[in-house]
């Protein structure tokens, strides 16, 4: 399989909470060290890359968080926001901020596209599209350009909402300006020489369970698929000892002292990672059968908090992505 | 201060609410199974179960109807009680369906709205949609009197607290201004061209157009006018599902984990909770990693352990071997930078998140909560009341 590291646009999607944001970070970091130019794109108002880099915040323009110095390329990091790619796209369509203002900034206009459902969705892509075409066109400056792009997705249900809206919007808009920008960005998102669309789990049931139906959703959509990242994986600590440790929770008799209470601690444990790890692996067994992408695993992280020495870590273990 | 027993033996909705992963959903059925216990006849709305928790609560389908989980299985899970326990999976789709055809004024124009392609897109497939029907069900259970306890498991949303702002927006979305806007230009204009647009709202009109296309625009006012007449209805309806939440039979619980980012985002909950004047009821910190040596001198016991690691052997009265012991030093302490981290999450959410709440700790499990009696099990943490 060819790395993914050459294609323009990876997509990280997933259940919330599995670690959507720390894996993109990593795999920018992955491909910044292999001398590709990164930019890492989350959506929402709460930025969550940049304070990962230890950063100040991006904000919608984005900034360089990562690299740029010796052999590792920069990564720029940028916070999309509907409200803002809105605006964008508005006052470069119309040429006018004057008149954007008139449309967009009048009060009912406003009402309805706060909640016009679906444009939220449109214009984001838009802006992901238009990155993307601005990051190839020659003419552009410098401070433009980037070999790949790293989608920070939300997780599943509204990354699906995300990536249907250009086909929505095709079948709802024919023959308008809006028609072929929907279809560019459906040709992005589809081309499989371009895009990859992975899928960033737990080893656990809810976010397995919600793996699978992603997978089942993408290929209906006909997203190219990319490589299942298992996050938070457990170490095996005692490899050839689990019956010795299942052995001594049934032999040993209940505590009366101390230091036989503190023993006992230490044995729950051992025990507890036993069982977690066996439920684990059922777990990743579960998943490699039911998907057919290439697995990835990632280690559970020991330490107290996730920033940038922690994401360099995990980076070593994406770099053969 | 009201404890969560409190409220489950009080209230009318408790909504659980978190960030994505945080364990909502089984703290929502197990907040139920308590209720039932204690006698109430309780519904547990949820929206996204696992499989084995779904199987548990007998929520084999998408049915958007409640199902009763039998006395009989809750005796079996060594639960005896008069109350009732009913768990409902929300069809977001369904429950859009059945709002229209309550409010539309015919059935000709139910049928409209439901064959309009924009309606379809927003009632199955789009962001908000979730949230907003998830309220509207819940009242809907509410109006019907069948329960005396509603629980709430609230989809995940990156946006906080997006499904309380879902009712506002849909409602803007279908104001009579934002119809009068679409509907007057889209009538004049389909019928003789954008030419004899005037007035601001048609400059607006004509440079929407351009971008969007006039297909598009006809869809949308077609859309936004099929809800004419029902929008009063609707209005009234968001009114009174926001006045029945903030009413003080209603409870908001936040669920989080102990680990520094979701943390970070149950402070910015609790925070906006307090703008939206919610009632809020307590914090449920799940998988928390205790302290392995929090009786007194254990730490120094510990210490001695680690100069001569067969001493856990000694001490637990069996044989094992010196490699053996280095790991589970090794491991343990794994576990206990994760107590440590855990520990001062907690005490972060403490500092910042004061006021006359409950607070519930819960220890991380070694095993799935997936069925009755492990609900049964993880309610020790959650309730200071004996069985």
């Amino acid at each position: 399989m060819p790395s993914l590291f050459d294609k323009r646009l990876l997509i990280f999607t997933g259940k919330g909470g599995v670690g959507k944001t720390t894996v993109s970070a990593a795999t920018a970091i992955a491909a910044a060290r292999r001398g590709k130019r990164v930019v890492i794109v989350e959506i929402g108002d709460e930025e969550r890359v940049s304070p990962l880099f230890g950063r100040p915040r991006v904000g919608y323009a984005g900034a360089i968080v990562y690299g740029g110095r010796d052999d590792v390329a920069p990564i720029r990091a940028m916070c999309l926001n509907a409200r803002d790619a809105l605006h964008e796209y508005a006052v470069r369509s119309m040429k006018f901020e004057m008149l954007y203002e008139a449309v967009f900034e009048n009060r009912v206009m406003r009402h309805f596209t706060a909640a016009a459902p679906g444009l939220d969705e449109l214009t984001i892509m838009g802006k992901i599209e238009n990155l993307h075409r601005e990051s190839l066109d020659r003419s552009k400056t410098k401070a433009l350009k980037f070999d790949l792009m790293v989608l920070d997705a939300p997780a599943t249900g509204h990354a699906l909402a995300l990536f249907k809206v250009p086909k929505t919007a095709m079948s709802m808009a024919q023959m308008s300006p809006l028609h072929s920008k929907a279809e560019r960005m459906w040709r992005l998102l589809a081309d499989p020489f371009v895009a990859a669309l992975n899928i960033v789990t737990l080893p656990e049931e809810m976010p397995v369970n919600e793996a699978i139906d992603l997978h089942a959703a993408a290929t209906d959509l006909g997203l190219p698929r990319g490589k299942l990242v298992v996050n938070g994986v457990y170490p095996d600590l005692f490899p050839s000892e689990h019956d010795e440790v299942r052995r001594l929770r049934e032999q040993a008799p209940p505590p009366q002292t101390l230091p036989a209470r503190v023993a006992h601690a230490a044995l729950d444990r051992a025990v507890a990672s036993v069982m977690r790890r066996g439920t684990q692996q059922e777990m990743i067994g579960t998943l490699t059968t039911a998907l057919p992408h290439e697995a990835v695993m990632l280690p559970f992280l020991f330490s107290p908090t996730i920033g940038l020495s922690e994401i360099e870590r995990l980076a070593d273990a994406l770099d053969r992505l | 201060m009201p404890t969560l027993d409190d409220l489950v033996d009080s209230r009318k909705v408790i909504v659980c609410v978190g960030s994505g992963g945080v364990g909502k959903t089984t703290m929502s059925a197990a907040i139920a199974l308590k209720a039932a216990e204690r006698g109430r006849s309780v519904c547990v709305l949820t929206i996204d179960p696992a499989k084995r928790l779904a199987n548990a609560l007998g929520l084999t389908s998408l049915g958007n109807t409640e199902s009763r989980i039998g006395n009989d299985q809750l005796e079996s899970a060594g639960i005896r009680t008069r109350g009732q326990l009913w768990a409902m999976m929300l069809d977001t789709k369904r429950t859009w369906d059945d709002l229209v055809l309550r409010f539309a004024p015919t059935p000709a124009q139910a049928q409209r709205i439901l064959a309009n392609h924009y309606y379809q897109q927003i009632s199955s497939a789009l962001a908000g949609s979730q949230e907003f029907m998830a309220m509207e069900k819940m009242y809907e259970l509410h109006e019907s009197g069948r329960y005396d306890l509603l629980v709430l498991d609230t989809p995940p949303t990156r946006h906080a607290l997006d499904f309380l702002d879902a009712p506002t927006k849909m409602m803007g979305f279908m104001d009579e201004r934002v119809l009068n806007f679409f509907l007057t230009p889209t009538r004049i204009a389909g019928r003789f061209g954008m030419g004899l647009l005037k007035g601001s709202s048609a400059i607006m009109f004509k440079v929407l157009e351009r971008i969007t296309g006039f297909g598009v625009l006809r869809d949308i006012g077609d859309f936004v006018s099929s809800f004419s007449g029902m929008y009063e209805g609707f209005r009234d309806r968001a009114g009174r599902v926001e006045t029945f939440l903030r009413a003080d039979t209603s409870s908001f619980v936040l669920v989080t984990g102990p680990d520094p980012p979701t943390v970070a985002e149950a402070q910015f909950f609790f925070a906006r909770l307090g703008d939206y004047r919610m009632p809020f009821g307590g914090f449920i910190v799940n998988r928390v990693h205790p302290d392995a040596f929090a009786e007194p001198g254990a730490h120094e016991e510990w210490r001695r352990v680690r100069e001569r690691p067969t001493r856990i052997f000694e001490s637990l009265g069996v044989a094992g071997g010196d490699t053996l012991a280095r790991l589970m030093i090794e491991n343990v302490d794994r576990f206990q930078a994760l107590a440590e981290r855990d520990a001062s999450g907690v005490e972060r959410l403490r500092a910042t998140s004061a006021g006359p709440h409950f607070w519930r700790i819960v220890p991380a499990f070694d095993a799935d909560v997936h069925d009755l009696s492990s609900l049964a099990h993880l309610n020790k943490h959650l309730f200071e009341s004996p069985d």
